[in-house]
């Protein structure tokens, strides 16, 4: 109605350009009349409509807008009440009493004063500075705001969850509206190498905290309409961010819609490191074993989902998920595809052994010293017995000894500053590690075991090694009870464990050993060369079997 | 497609592996001695045609499993036999099952005591290696396919390996003479009770309905399985004659790990092959001792119709080991070895012919009545 | 509440698993490897001046059996250059080994007994040698002497054992000059029959003598004596079954090695044909050799056919007389070792006609190839035996006349 009236306004004074001037002024006076009436009318109409939605503001919502300015700023302020570093900047534009409220040190000012301020406060040259500036929100994106993003928000929870993103929020006397204008900007990591995932030939950009970060990292790697990158919030009250990344003709049927039904099951009010999503994702929450496959590497995640998976990209820390995961594909490393084909299926090779090694060495340690030391040969029992002669403990509390000073020694290297680390590994490498052999405590072949443990736990992925580090201290106990035996059982039931496991529906040792998926067996233990290696791994179920030729894709 | 569609259901080629890694087990090492004392030199002459003739029963297994594709023995048995005796044949079946793992263990704990241990309590050992197979009896069919694979490919060879180090001290002339004939009478005795060595292929009649048919017949599959098995056999019988004599095995208990025992592998830290072999035999007894505790307890729980096996294993745990503490004697577990002998037997070459046979008779009723 | 249940009852029988648990625990340290054992009579392998008091004490009382073996073992010290750095003379703690004995009937009995002379348990897995007295094998047999040792589960299937002419327990005293404790020392030796053909070292082990007695076979031991620091492994003793029979001497020994085919490398002398005074010996690199019984009219005969590869390994001829070069001169220098080889080889077949003595297995032999004919000679084999003729046919190449011209 209000437009329509400054319609006429405008055309009256064009339209009749020869009319009297009485006459005009008297059509003048009465349309005055007809506006200030229709404008108060217009007023209370908006007073109660006001009203009428403060009642009806929805359970989940703090408050309603109303279009009045000075109502909503209360809410506003009681919303925000003791977060000082929320700001509000209060300002007249186009004859309108307009509100700025952002996050300082989230947001960018120099890009709200250019693309806000100056346009709507307007230079004072412009001609028309009584104009009001219009009120339709269509028209305030259309025509005025600048901003490369800009949102119209209806709810109040949604106005504050942008200014809590870091985004601008502008509210207009007169509209019921909040606008988003995208201005996030914050300190974050620059895109480094990644900490925990070092490789020697591969690309060497890692994660960072910031999702949109992550998201272009991926989307760089693969100009791709069918790369999906589908954002969730997750947390009651941290609303996090939340990126499943997949490839919309290539992830396996019912895959992701699984992953969406477990994350909507998720009730937590805050996420601060992935592993919270993935003990809500994953089926087996009692197991050591990582179950969703965690990443500092976009080539890792962008591989992944082209073999049918899905990432999990989560705001706020470099680590993403890839699911399903398998023990295989956590085993690999990018490294793997930058050599040589044979070199890399030894090493591949190797780091299983290390695997091995990294469970089962003290155990066996125990079992061959103190059950059956008929298998050394004479000089070797008789050289060992020597140096166990000197040493007071039995063998098992000897290497239970060891594992701890050893476990607390990785622990420290990890928790100490930078500075200090190489005071710290002067200490626990050199002078415990010679002294405990000199004090008698231990014998050297012993600290010479717990030495190749701790490095074969290094060299597979972080978690993995994590894990291995936890199942060692079973087999040690069975190995100090039954021997060789024990420490069989053990392996036998760690076999089992491995086998039961299911990752989103997936088998956890994935195709290893498994005949009917003979294809995949060219990059599992081994790599074949990829010219040989034409298809994707049968075992993630991919829609698409064929790697090369999908020209329909 | 392989993945959590089908996790419950194998192919022919994974049916044949499964067989092939139950039926190779204990007997390796505990059966040697028994089968070459009653074979004597014709002990390999035996294995074979034993071989052959388990896989003719195999063979009618398949044509009954054939005439009832998705359905397993507990379902058809009743229709076939009549509810009475049907129920005999179904627990029959269970019961073998169940009285072999309780001789396996016992045997097999003995040998381990034996090779590894003086004074830890057998009764320890075998609790240790039945609640490992309690464990994976309590998983679902697909893990259990995953485990036996895993075994197939990784257990079975280092095991295999092991053996041919023996061959060090092979002497083929103690195979001579290859065809004596005073032994030829021996040989059907030895081929029958050769089945201690192979049992284990009953599983088929129960796995059929599990099995997704391809591009391979499942017979020819079998016959794989089957010819996989007389070749390892084969080989730790020609291998323990050829190192020890046919006296000399005779007069040890476990002749494999004697041979074992005497290989001297000069610049190398192993020592005590023997012990090496023991270790690598637990997996190989293993995954038998599961597959017969899973089976019985799948097939109570379709008798029953409970919608789980779990309590069934659970159950089935504590009577073996009892069965087996019971079986602690020498002679006691001779008897309950000949038990099982005959009951295996009876069931192979007695209940599955006689089966087929009701079945083509019931059959030529049926074309009759539709004509 | 019952997650907290099943996982308290779980930590207490775990708990009980490790304290009831480890029965078979051995600590290496709190073992005493035993090295070496010498058995000799009850009143022999006496200690220089020992006397009645001592063996005494050595002892203990016997309800059952009698005092008739002595029982001596070498004992390893954990402990030998504890006190290196104070360059006294070697004290009796300093030594690699040391020597405890007892006597009795039991050997089970003896050992245990033995404890009450030493401060940690003994253990026998690897037990290297055992050394018998001729003393003892002329009254009893090997199988009594053996059995303890077989049905122990802590023994190996190597250990070597020796007979010895005069007495066990000064071999067990015995320093070897390598400084390796004298069990090693002694198995260490018996490795080298390989290239020794005087050491009778293939298949005279324990477990292979054990399995020779089982199948009712005869067999060899190797003989080793001390004479004044002198050791030597010095002919073989021949048992028939367990019974001791006799010794070997070393070219018997050959002989046997060379019909046995159990030789890796051999040395063949004979005397210079064209140089008085001379001598030349051939090198073995490698063999191949075929015993196969035969019979023809009843009349029971094997034939040996040995085909020999090796080099000129020496020949002791005067300057400038080298004809290595000259193939009719190899020629006939092949056909001399050939007529040495099967010289040796007939002298040992018809030393162990002689001495009763099958080492050959010719029993086995004939019941491979001729079953039928070995059914019927069975009974009369031990007759048969001594008369049974050997046909020898041996043929030597030289290949190489060594790096010398």
């Amino acid at each position: 109605m209000k437009k329509n009236n400054a319609k006429n306004f405008c055309k009256l004074s064009k339209v009749q350009p020869t009319a009297t001037h009485s006459a005009a002024k008297q059509q003048l006076t009465k349309l005055t009349e007809l506006i200030a009436q229709s404008s108060h009318v217009g007023k209370e109409i908006e007073q109660v409509v006001a009203s009428f939605r403060q009642v009806a503001a929805p359970d989940n919502e703090p408050f309603a807008l109303s279009s009045v300015l000075s109502e909503n700023i209360p809410l506003i302020r009681t919303a925000f009440e003791d977060c000082d570093d929320v700001k509000f900047r209060f300002f007249t534009g186009k004859g309108r009493e307009a509100l700025l409220v952002y996050l300082d040190g989230m947001t960018d000012i120099t890009l709200l004063e250019k693309n806000v301020l100056e346009i709507l406060m307007g230079s004072k040259n412009t001609a028309n500075t009584q104009q009001s500036i219009p009120i339709d929100p269509s028209s305030l994106e259309k025509d005025l705001i600048t901003s490369a993003s800009m949102t119209t928000m209806t709810n109040a929870s949604e106005t504050l969850d942008a200014v809590l993103t870091g985004n601008a929020l502008l509210i207009i006397d007169g509209i019921n509206k909040g606008f988003s204008i995208g201005s996030k900007s914050h300190v974050k990591r620059a895109i480094e190498e990644a900490k925990t995932e070092a490789v020697a030939q591969g690309a060497h950009d890692g994660f960072n905290e910031t999702l949109s970060d992550n998201i272009v990292l991926i989307r760089r790697r693969a100009r791709d309409t069918n790369m999906k990158i589908r954002i969730l919030q997750l947390g009651e009250r941290s609303k996090t961010s939340i990126a499943l990344v997949y490839i919309a003709n290539l992830v396996k049927p019912g895959l992701l819609e699984e992953i969406e039904r477990r994350i909507e099951l998720i009730s937590t009010d805050i996420i601060i490191v992935s592993q919270t999503v993935q003990e809500f994702l994953c089926e087996h929450p009692w197991t050591p074993f990582p179950l969703l496959q965690r990443t500092e590497r976009p080539d890792v995640v962008t591989a992944a989902i082209y073999e049918g998976r899905v990432g999990i990209l989560v705001d706020t820390t470099p680590m993403a998920l890839i699911a399903p995961c398998t023990y295989n594909s956590t085993m690999q490393s990018i490294d793997d595809y930058s050599a040589a084909p044979v070199t890399a299926s030894f090493i591949r090779l190797l780091r299983h052994f290390a695997a091995f090694i990294s469970i089962f060495m003290p155990g066996i340690y125990i079992a061959v010293v103190s059950y059956h030391p008929g298998m050394l040969p004479t000089s070797l029992a008789i050289s060992i017995a020597e140096l166990r002669a000197r040493t007071p403990f039995p063998a098992f509390l000897e290497v239970l000894l060891m594992l701890v000073v050893l476990e607390i020694f990785q622990e420290a290297i990890i928790r100490t500053p930078s500075k200090i680390v190489t005071a710290a590994s002067v200490v626990g490498g050199f002078v415990i590690g010679t002294t405990i052999v000199q004090a008698g405590i231990s014998n050297p072949l012993l600290v010479v075991v717990m030495a190749v443990t701790a490095i074969t736990s290094f060299s597979m992925n972080y978690s993995l090694g994590l894990a291995f580090r936890t199942l060692r201290l079973p087999i040690i106990l069975l190995s100090s009870i039954l021997g060789l035996y024990g420490v069989m059982l053990g392996a036998l039931a760690i076999l089992i464990h491995m086998c039961s496991l299911m990752s989103f529906g997936e088998s956890y040792i994935g195709g290893l050993f498994d005949i009917t998926l003979l294809e995949d067996w060219k990059d599992a233990l081994v790599r074949l060369p990829i010219k040989f290696s034409k298809a994707r791994p049968k075992q993630y179920g991919s829609q698409d079997h064929m790697r090369q030729g999908d020209k329909n894709g | 497609m392989a993945n959590l569609e089908s996790k419950n259901k194998m192919s022919v080629i994974q049916l044949a592996i499964v067989t092939a890694s139950t039926c190779i087990g204990s007997q390796l090492i505990i059966g040697i001695n028994k089968l070459v004392t009653e074979g004597g030199h014709l002990t390999w002459l035996s294995i074979i045609l034993g071989g052959l003739l388990y896989y003719l029963v195999t063979l009618l297994m398949i044509k009954l499993g054939n005439e009832y594709p998705d359905q397993t023995l507990v379902s058809y048995m009743p229709e076939l036999w009549g509810s009475f005796l049907g129920n005999i044949v179904i627990w029959w079946f269970a019961l073998l099952f169940l009285l072999q793992i309780a001789t396996i263990l016992t045997g097999v704990r003995k040998a381990i005591v034996f090779f590894m241990f003086t004074r830890t309590p057998p009764e320890v050992l075998a609790l240790g290696l039945l609640t490992v197979c309690v464990y994976c009896a309590l998983q679902d069919w697909g893990t259990l396919l995953r485990i036996q694979q895993f075994i197939f490919f990784v257990a079975t060879p280092v095991f295999a390996l092991l053996l041919l180090v023996s061959l060090f001290n092979f002497n083929p002339e103690n195979l001579l003479p290859f065809l004596p004939k005073k032994d030829i009478p021996k040989l059907l005795p030895t081929m029958l009770e050769g089945w201690n060595m192979f049992s284990g292929y009953e599983i088929i009649l129960f796995l059929f309905p599990l099995t997704y048919h391809c591009q391979v017949s499942i017979a020819k599959a079998l016959g794989g399985a089957f010819g996989c098995m007389t070749v390892a056999f084969l080989a730790c019988i020609v291998i323990a004659i050829g190192v020890l004599t046919v006296n000399g095995v005779t007069s040890t208990l476990y002749p494999i790990m004697t041979a074992m025992s005497s290989v001297e592998l000069p610049g190398t830290f192993l020592e005590r092959l023997e012990t090496y072999l023991v270790v690598f035999w637990i997996p190989v007894v293993f995954d038998t001792l599961a597959i017969f505790l899973w089976i019985p307890a799948q097939v109570l729980m379709q008798k029953k119709q409970y919608t789980d096996h779990r309590p069934w294993v659970l159950l089935f745990a504590p009577l073996i080991y009892f069965a087996g503490n019971i079986l602690d004697s020498l002679k006691a577990l001779d008897t309950a070895d000949k038990v099982v002998t005959w009951l295996g037997l009876g069931f192979s070459l007695g209940v599955i012919p006689l089966s087929l046979l009701l079945l083509l008779w019931k059959n030529r009723g049926d074309k009759t009545c539709q004509k | 509440m019952s997650k907290i249940n099943l996982l308290l009852s779980c930590s207490l029988f775990s708990l009980c698993l490790l304290i009831s648990g480890c029965w078979d625990r051995i600590e290496m340290e709190e073992r005493h490897f035993v090295l070496a054992a010498g058995i000799d009579l009850a009143d022999e392998g006496l200690k220089p001046n020992q006397g009645p008091d001592v063996t005494r004490t050595e002892t203990f009382v016997q309800p059952h059996g009698g005092k008739r073996y002595r029982l001596s073992l070498q004992i390893l010290n954990l402990k030998p250059d504890g006190g290196g750095d104070d360059g006294d003379s070697k004290k009796d703690g300093d030594k690699k080994s040391y020597v405890i004995s007892n006597t009795g009937q039991s050997f089970l009995e003896m050992t245990r007994d033995l404890l009450g002379q030493d401060n940690k348990d003994l253990w026998w897995e690897h037990l290297q040698t055992i050394i018998i007295s001729e003393a003892v094998l002329k009254e009893t047999g090997l199988k009594p002497i053996f059995d303890w040792f077989l049905r122990d589960h802590e023994m190996r299937w190597r250990v070597r054992v020796f007979v010895t002419p005069g007495e066990a327990r000064p071999l067990l005293e015995y320093q070897p000059p390598s400084g390796d404790p004298g069990g090693i020392f002694f198995a260490g030796i018996m490795q080298n029959h390989r290239k020794d053909m005087h050491l009778a070292g293939m298949r005279t082990d324990l477990g292979w003598a054990s399995q020779a007695l089982d199948n009712d076979a005869d067999i060899f031991l190797p003989r080793l004596e001390l004479k004044d620091k002198v050791v030597k492994v010095n002919g073989t003793a021949a048992f028939n079954k367990d019974k001791f029979v006799g010794y070997l001497d070393d070219y018997a020994i050959k002989g046997t090695k060379f019909i046995n085919a159990t030789e890796k490398s051999a040395v063949v002398t004979i005397d210079s044909p064209d140089y008085p005074g001379g001598i030349c010996a051939f090198e073995l690199f490698r063999h191949d050799t075929r015993l196969r019984p035969h019979i023809k009219d009843g009349q029971v005969y094997f034939t040996l056919d040995i085909s020999l590869i090796g080099n000129m390994g020496e020949m002791q001829e005067p300057v400038n007389s080298d004809k290595t070069s000259d193939p009719k001169y190899i020629r006939k220098l092949e056909v001399l070792f050939a007529e040495e080889v099967k010289d040796s080889a007939l002298y040992a077949w018809r030393t162990m006609q002689a001495m009763h003595v099958d080492p050959f297995h010719l029993n086995a032999k004939l019941e491979a190839y001729e079953t039928e004919a070995w059914e019927k000679l069975k009974d009369k084999w031990d007759e048969i035996y001594p008369t049974v003729p050997l046909v020898v046919s041996v043929n030597v190449t030289i290949r190489g006349s060594g790096e010398h011209k």
